[in-house]
């Protein structure tokens, strides 16, 4: 090989070599036209307004490897043991290493009804199908018709919201055009899930480019928690989290979406943590919500070499209710980038959001908060709040709230500030015989925990606890 | 109780403060101009003086408060019966040695419960001491005793640090502070100022039951109304970065009837040198 290959010409060789399975004919036809698209249009630059600060020079060098069908064996056994370990004894675990499902550590114990290996039921609250097979089964039709409403929803999103130029939704499409790997979780109507759902993706270490694809029906009246981890590979081994950023050929790339469908009344608790320290991350979250639905979202960004979060948020139905808040912490030179879309379609609804971020070195982050209030959202309440902390004054933080309010009589409100440590506060400490750093890290910690206490989740909460310890030392 | 100060045999000196100057940090702004100071264990000194005299200057500096800078003199602070340059200390390690500020302002700090905050300060000063820190249900209880002593409610200890505390409780939690650290030098920056009568009380009663043979409070106090409470051995007035007179406790109570005025007066007619702590009274 004498000259590198783009990372979109390298997947079109794995595109083209990719075993045929067989897919039915609607899954084919999209996938190709996904491929069109993202192939036609080319990936984005800084020159797109929603990757101004956000360069994917880093993906250019990628040499995509897929990870082998069962990426599970080549995990070391203390590996194995280690992720064994992390998972939620109280919780239904579904287990992917390096994006691919693993069924044989997924499960929640006795409690669950194992159809074959493939599907997962708890007390009927909740039905769990790996997508892979769903695609290809009796589900498809299921598949398709959630795809088809998320496309739906998308495409109502207005023009300022939505991702003008055809670059910006390369990586989405590239999502579908590779869409294989992840679950269906069907939440049954007037259920509550008794356990949390938890999406446990960890990588081995090696190199290599994922796609993952999870689809969420939350019948009416139902409730559910359900929680997505992105773990590095410092966490099976035990190690600390490395600091240090690894050399690009040694670089894990993860395109994530999940996309949510909530029935009338339906709640749901969405946490997402990534600490996918060091590697690329591309990830987004749809989700559309009927009247009376309620989604409380968490998203955790900690540590990344480039580690984006898209949310979308597309109420369609009165009196639903959208909380949506989040924590990114950055170092070295890390680029944390969380775009944040919240669609106000009809009245009397509600949204709330709190983002806070904390910077050392030279790391930055940005936080694109954009809120649309239609003309017939009368009654709309929308709060948006972004909070950082510069440890450094090199450290960047790009806040750019964008409100567009097209009705009269709303209650919207959006606020950032960007601020040091407070040397008061320091100095107190210091007084009471606290050194400095430690005074630094309880500062940090206790302006982090007001947006992750809220996840009220112990098991998300050590780890959390676990990767800010290493980032305050 | 001593009352005698000046005697110089079988009296260790907590705290010996030489011909201080000081001012603000990047400025020309100077406040302390040529203080002297001596602080033998067992004793309460109350620093006295009208607004602006650098009563509050002199505090933050003893506590090694950024804010200010040195300019000449020398400050010692006995450390295991040896002399120790204060000055050189980080704030931290100033704390660690035994000196303590109760603040006239106490500073808020969101989301950090006393509790935790207690404990790592707490701990902080074992560590240093060599001593083992304590877990955190080892502390809660340590510091439900503490709270007993002082007569103070236990809704102290959950609370996030001094947030949506009144003026009382701040100053209450500054007392149960320095009974949790138990400093060699306590100082107390107008601890007064702002308290109703039950608060002064309460922290009154504080400071007098964690006085020992061993220990020293610098009282800071723009009134004379809390030595009612708390019993100075010395009384001293400061002015304009000064002490210009000291005396017993009767000081206090000659400023109560006539004012500072009167004493400026004297001072300024007399154009005498600045007093020392330790020569008058």
């Amino acid at each position: 090989m004498t000259t590198a290959v783009s990372f979109l010409e390298s997947l079109k060789i794995h595109r083209v070599e990719m075993p045929p399975v067989a897919a039915p004919v609607w899954l084919q036809t999209l996938q190709s036209e996904a491929w069109e698209k993202a192939s036609e249009a080319g990936l984005p630059t800084t020159r797109h307004e929603s990757y101004r600060y956000t360069s994917l020079r880093a993906l250019a060098g990628i040499t995509v490897t897929f990870a082998p069908p069962s990426p599970w064996e080549f995990l070391s056994e203390e590996a194995a043991n280690r992720l064994r370990e992390l998972l939620d004894p109280a919780g239904l675990n579904l287990v992917f290493v390096d994006g691919a499902f693993v069924h044989e550590l997924s499960g929640a114990g006795h409690e669950v009804d194992q159809n074959g290996g493939k599907n997962w039921s708890l007390y009927d609250a909740v039905h769990i199908e790996d997508l892979s097979e769903a695609l290809r089964g009796p589900s498809a039709e299921v598949v398709q018709s959630i795809l088809q409403d998320i496309d739906t929803a998308r495409s109502k999103l207005p023009t300022p919201l939505a991702q003008v130029a055809p670059q910006e939704s390369t990586l989405a499409h590239l999502g579908k055009a590779f869409m294989n790997d992840g679950v269906v979780i069907h939440i049954s109507e007037n259920c509550a899930v008794p356990t949390p759902i938890r999406l446990v993706h960890v990588e081995s270490g090696r190199a290599t480019v994922a796609f993952t694809q999870h689809l969420i029906l939350a019948g009416a009246a139902s409730t559910a928690r359900i929680s997505e981890t992105y773990l590095s590979s410092g966490h099976l081994s035990g190690t600390a989290v490395t600091q240090q950023l690894p050399d690009d050929t040694t670089l894990r790339t993860h395109f994530s979406d999940t996309s949510i469908i909530m029935a009338p009344n339906s709640t749901l608790r969405h946490d997402r943590l990534l600490t996918s320290n060091g590697n690329l991350h591309f990830g987004a979250t749809n989700v559309t919500l009927a009247a009376g639905a309620k989604y409380h979202a968490l998203s955790l960004n900690l540590n990344s070499r480039i580690g984006r979060h898209d949310i979308t948020a597309m109420i369609d139905g009165e009196g639903a209710d959208v909380t949506l808040d989040g924590l990114t912490t950055a170092q070295g030179e890390q680029v944390l980038d969380t775009h944040s879309s919240i669609d106000h379609r009809v009245p009397n609804t509600t949204s709330r959001q709190l983002y806070k971020s904390i910077l050392k070195d030279k790391s930055r982050a940005v936080f694109s908060g954009k809120i649309f209030v239609r003309r017939d959202a009368q009654k709309t309440t929308a709060h948006q709040q972004s909070k950082t902390l510069l440890l450094s004054s090199e450290a960047e933080i790009d806040a750019k709230p964008q409100l567009e309010i097209e009705a009269d009589d709303v209650r919207c409100a959006h606020g950032a500030t960007v601020a040091q440590l407070n040397q008061d506060e320091m100095f107190y400490l210091r007084s009471r015989g606290i050194p400095r750093a430690k005074a630094e890290a309880m500062l940090c910690d206790a302006f982090a925990a007001e947006v992750w206490r809220s996840a009220d989740d112990v098991w998300l909460e050590s780890l959390v606890k676990n990767e800010l310890s290493g980032f305050f030392k | 109780m001593q009352n005698q100060t000046t005697q110089k045999s079988n009296v260790e000196t907590i705290l010996t403060v030489k011909g201080l100057m000081a001012k603000v940090a990047d400025s020309d702004k100077q406040i302390i101009r040529g203080l002297d100071l001596t602080v033998n264990a067992g004793e309460v000194h109350a620093i006295m003086g009208p607004n602006g005299s650098g009563k509050s200057t002199f505090s933050k500096i003893l506590a090694g408060h950024p804010d200010y800078e040195v300019t000449d003199g020398t400050v010692e602070l006995e450390v295991n019966f040896r002399q120790k340059n204060l000055l050189e200390m980080l704030p931290e390690d100033r704390a660690r040695n035994g000196v303590f500020l109760a603040y006239q302002y106490p500073v808020e700090i969101p989301g950090v419960s006393n509790a935790e905050f207690l404990r790592a300060a707490f701990n902080e000063i074992c560590k240093h001491q060599g001593a083992d820190e304590m877990d955190p249900l080892e502390f809660d209880d340590f510091l439900k005793l503490k709270l007993k002593f002082l007569g103070m409610s236990e809704a102290f200890i959950t609370r996030a640090v001094n947030v949506d505390f009144s003026g009382g409780e701040k100053k209450r939690n500054e007392i149960l502070q320095m009974a949790v650290l138990s400093p060699r030098l306590a100082i107390l920056d107008e601890t007064d100022s702002g308290l109703d009568v039950d608060s002064l009380r309460v922290v009154s009663d504080g400071v007098n039951k964690l006085r020992t043979k061993n220990n020293a409070v610098l009282l800071i106090t723009h009134y004379q109304r809390i030595l009612n409470h708390i019993i100075p051995d010395r009384v001293h007035v400061l002015y304009k970065g000064q002490i210009i007179k000291s005396g017993d406790k009767s000081l206090a109570i000659q400023i109560e009837e006539h004012g500072y005025d009167a004493l400026i007066k004297e001072y300024q007619t007399s154009n005498a040198t600045p007093a020392s702590g330790s020569l008058h009274g």
